[in-house]
């Protein structure tokens, strides 16, 4: 009797979970329409074989760099870890959160994000860190980064945020509730479409420029961690006509790699030996590069890979190889799909806004 | 005893004021025919009720009125 | 700390356990030491008052009670005679009197302070207050003896969860409350969280959703003239109700899980048949400690009394005993009014309440005529009219809150002449903030917690609802736990989840 008690009772409480589970999946934004940077985190997970370099940071991240490429001309394995606007605490923790499974031979770290420590939007917190895994470092990661009106419960029961998403769920919460279809190529972000650069805001000095120090101290943190762990660690700009990277900016991160023996690569500086040409490589007018600036920043960027003691061409594992034809197959399928489409409308559906 | 009757007709006529024991708790006086019931208590006994002995314990039945009107003249 | 936080539901866990492991006689520090941190967790000053008002308040009714005693033995001592002691006591009486007139002066004088002043607001400041100066009057009305643990009487005075929105109990009850040994018992536990559950449900689903609709229209009566300020009307008293109830829901709620049990402050109030019965069903506590303490002695003091016999000279006995009633009712709902506010609309709101409610104690005769007359008059259909009627007369007066007498009369005017008429077929409803979807569920909440309100009729709705299978208790308390969960108002980009009641 007891027994049979105790059974009803833990399947009541089996089933009312099950129906939290069911609604929080349902109600959790789904991220594959226009912005589909909440699935990048959670994609990672996904891989099934390991990677020598692991690139960190913002757009400038995985707007910037084809892994495809790197792998296709270079035979180097990588992905890229970033998300829009992911702090450089959230790139430590997911750092540490990947370390877990895999150490590569090096770290490319994008130090945009030195400039700005602390979240502007919620949303883009949702999108890093949702995606994350849960362990010990995806907690540390929200207490570190959330903003003052999130709360951690609201990450570990989601539906406490997304609860009144109830009004606007769409088809596509329905249709990708169990499975999404996969919207970057190791991490990177693919667009084929171009609008050149034009005129740009005035830049104007700025009364302090001083990183946070809190900033600092998670640059130290990576920095160690891949010390620790013998890897590699380069810190990169990408090239960007907007948001200006100062002078002043610059020459301070200069110093530090100085002092810790790292590479520091300001491909901004660069831009002309790369060969980007801001008329025809970028897609939003100077602030991001598309597929043909992403591949050519690569080709830079893999020459210096390359010299990475323990990176390798690995293009003669059988095993990976196969694995990587997938991803070369789909990337090229893409990037045909988008070119063809853009040539035909002149701009990208599913990006599209009046 | 009479008398006091003949107020709580005045006051609540449709009440069955005789027999019942709660007539505070029932509804039967509520704070306004409380009041106007000890208005005319004190003016017909000559007597003072201070606030403190308004209670439904006090009120809630005739015999229990006549019991406070007793000891109150007892403590005048 | 707002009851509708995450750090409140992280206080009360913790509480919960920190409460039931140290069960004993000791119990009752651990809610005093809770009551602290809560009321600190707004700053450590806000501190300062409540300990102001416990101190004086311990000090006086100690030093009352004393004096109650040592005359006592004096007179036994001496064997005064009943003249003696007669006149000795009322020698005691005054002193007696000049120290709760210096508490009560005191006390309400901060309170007073804190509420029409800028220079501070502290918690619960008027539901603390009220309690405690219950306490000092009720020492020297003798109705019992001064507590002479100051740390006992601070917890009477701040047990936290009274201090949201009240409800204010009085000291003889609560110490029985308070200060004895309370085991876990799961039941117990169960039903107040069911309780709590519920007062969300009114909090969350009902009140904050139909919040920014009914402040859009009180807040600008102007813009909204016709039918939407029907509507403003119909919105605000919805918000009221399920604000201020659910929130006692969750305040008892969870007294309850902690064994205590505190007074009701409503009973169903809209299904009340005139407006002093509304006004006895709603915010119950405070209109007792109004009647207790200003209505009772303002009626029965001596002024009130000679001015009875005056009028009765004049006009009858019959309007001699109602002249301290027009007398202390006045006076109770001035006081009502300011409370409430330091604006002359309160004022007016109140003297208009006092006005309708002394206007129908006269007009009982001729109502006890119409029953008579009329059979139809006991039907159901005209209690649930009588009922309406009540709400209609509550939600008009609770317009001069937000309007002006002038503006009230401007919108019925209105009303009559079909303004707002053909925007609000419009959709015009739609413009204030709340759409489609949001009136569905609000009409679904309503529909719910009207349901259960007419079920109360019949008895305790939460005791026909333990009687009901296990399966079919869990499915539904889970379904309600969904509607919450889901429909609830809360979260992020929402950060006006206050209680209305806890301005005061």
């Amino acid at each position: 009797m007891k027994r049979r008690r105790a059974a009803v009772w833990l399947t009541a409480l089996a089933a009312s979970a099950a129906v939290l589970l069911f609604l929080t999946r349902l109600l959790m934004p789904k991220y594959m329409g226009k912005v589909v940077e909440g699935n990048l985190t959670e994609e990672y997970y996904k891989e099934t074989t390991g990677h020598d370099v692991l690139i960190f940071g913002n757009c400038e991240a995985y707007e910037n760099i084809s892994p495809i490429v790197l792998w296709r001309e270079f035979g180097i394995t990588s992905y890229i870890r970033g998300n829009a606007q992911q702090l450089i605490a959230q790139s430590y923790y997911l750092l540490e959160d990947a370390l877990k499974t895999e150490t590569p031979k090096a770290v490319v770290l994008n130090i945009s994000s030195m400039t700005q420590f602390e979240q502007e939007n919620e949303s883009y917190n949702r999108m890093t860190l949702d995606g994350m895994r849960w362990s010990s470092a995806k907690w540390r990661a929200i207490l570190a980064t959330k903003m003052e009106d999130e709360h951690l419960i609201e990450y570990i029961f989601p539906l406490l945020r997304f609860h009144s998403r109830w009004k606007e769920l769409e088809q596509e919460d329905f249709l990708y509730f169990f499975k999404k279809e996969p919207v970057s190529h190791n991490g990177y972000y693919m667009r084929a479409d171009i609008r050149p650069a034009g005129e740009l805001p005035a830049m104007r000095r700025r009364s302090d420029y001083s990183f946070d120090a809190r900033a600092w101290e998670y640059l130290d943190q990576i920095r160690l961690l891949c010390e620790e762990r013998g890897i590699t660690l380069i810190l990169m700009k990408a090239p960007a006509l907007y948001p200006y990277w100062y002078e002043e900016w610059d020459s301070q991160i200069v110093a530090y790699a100085q002092v810790h023996g790292l590479t520091y690569l300001n491909a901004g500086r660069e831009s002309e030996s790369i060969g980007i040409d801001f008329s025809y490589d970028t897609y939003d007018q100077g602030l991001h590069l598309n597929v043909y600036g992403a591949e050519k920043l690569t080709r830079y960027l893999g020459s210096i890979l390359f010299a990475v003691p323990g990176v390798e061409d690995r293009r003669e594992d059988v095993e990976l190889a196969a694995v990587w034809a997938e991803k070369e197959r789909f990337y090229d399928e893409k990037k045909a799909e988008q070119e063809a489409e853009f040539a035909r409308l002149g701009y990208l559906t599913q990006f599209y806004t009046d | 005893m009479n008398e006091l009757y003949e107020i709580l007709e005045d006051i609540i006529p449709e009440a069955d004021y005789k027999t019942s024991t709660s007539l505070v708790k029932d509804g039967n006086l509520t704070s306004f025919e409380l009041v106007r019931l000890v208005t005319q208590i004190n003016d017909v006994f000559d007597l003072s009720i201070p606030s403190e002995e308004i209670t439904p314990e006090n009120f809630d039945s005739a015999e229990a009125m006549y019991r406070l009107i007793e000891r109150l003249e007892g403590e005048e | 700390m707002l009851l509708v936080s995450y750090s409140f539901a992280a206080f009360c866990l913790v509480l919960f356990a920190v409460y039931y492991l140290f069960s004993g006689r000791l119990q009752w520090v651990v809610l005093l030491v809770f009551s602290g941190l809560f009321y600190a967790h707004g700053g450590v000053r806000g501190l300062l008052y409540p300990l102001v008002t416990t101190g004086s308040a311990w000090f006086l009714a100690g030093r009352i009670g004393r004096q109650t005693k040592e005359s006592g033995r004096y007179m036994k001592e001496q064997g005064f005679d009943r003249m003696q002691k007669k006149a000795y006591t009322k020698q005691v009486k005054k002193k007696q009197r000049c120290l709760l007139t210096a508490g009560l002066v005191l006390n309400f004088g901060i309170l007073a302070a804190a509420k029409y002043t800028s220079l501070f607001m502290t918690l619960g400041i008027s539901y603390y207050t009220f309690q405690a100066m219950g306490y000092l009057i009720d020492v020297y009305r003798r109705k019992y003896e001064p507590e002479r643990n100051p740390a006992r009487l601070a917890l009477f005075v701040g047990f936290f969860p009274q201090l949201t929105a009240g409800p204010i109990s009085r000291f003889d009850r609560m110490r029985e409350e308070l200060f004895r040994e309370h085991r876990f018992s799961f039941s117990g536990f169960r039903l107040g969280a069911e309780r709590v559950l519920w007062g969300y449900f009114k909090k969350l689903v009902i009140a904050n959703r139909i919040g920014p609709a009914a402040a859009a229209i009180t807040g600008s009566p102007e813009l909204y003239s016709g039918f939407f300020a029907f509507f403003g009307m119909l919105f605000h008293v919805i918000e009221l109700y399920a604000d201020f109830s659910g929130c006692m829901d969750i305040v008892l709620g969870l007294s309850q899980m902690l064994g205590i049990s505190l007074p009701e402050n409503f009973e169903r109030p809209f299904f009340s048949k005139s407006l002093s019965e509304f006004w006895r069903r709603w915010h119950m506590s405070l209109m007792q400690w109004f009647r207790e303490y200003i209505f009772f002695p303002v009626s029965t003091s001596h002024f009130s009394q000679s001015f009875a016999k005056a009028v009765g000279r004049i006009g009858g006995r019959q309007a001699g005993s109602k002249a301290p009633v027009w007398l202390a009712g006045l006076v109770v709902w001035l006081v009502t009014g300011i409370w409430h506010g330091a604006s002359w609309r309160f004022v007016t709101w109140g003297l208009a309440n006092c006005s309708v409610i002394l206007l129908s104690q006269e007009l009982s005769g001729v109502y006890r005529g119409f029953h008579e007359r009329f059979a139809f008059s006991n039907r159901p259909w005209y209690q649930y009219f009588a009922s309406l009627r009540t709400c209609l007369v509550f939600g008009l007066l609770q317009m001069l809150i937000y309007v002006s007498i002038p503006e009230l009369f401007g919108m019925f005017l209105g009303m009559a002449a079909g303004e707002g008429l053909s925007e609000l077929c419009a959709g015009g409803l739609l413009t204030l903030g709340l759409d489609l979807a949001d009136y569905g569920i609000l009409f679904l909440g309503l529909v719910l917690l009207f349901a259960v309100e007419l079920m109360g009729r019949g008895g305790s709705v939460r005791e026909r609802f333990e009687e009901k299978p296990g399966w079919l208790r869990y499915l539904l308390l889970f379904a309600l736990f969904l509607l919450v969960i889901m429909a609830g108002v809360y979260g992020h980009g929402y950060d006006a989840s206050r209680f209305i009641y806890n301005r005061f």
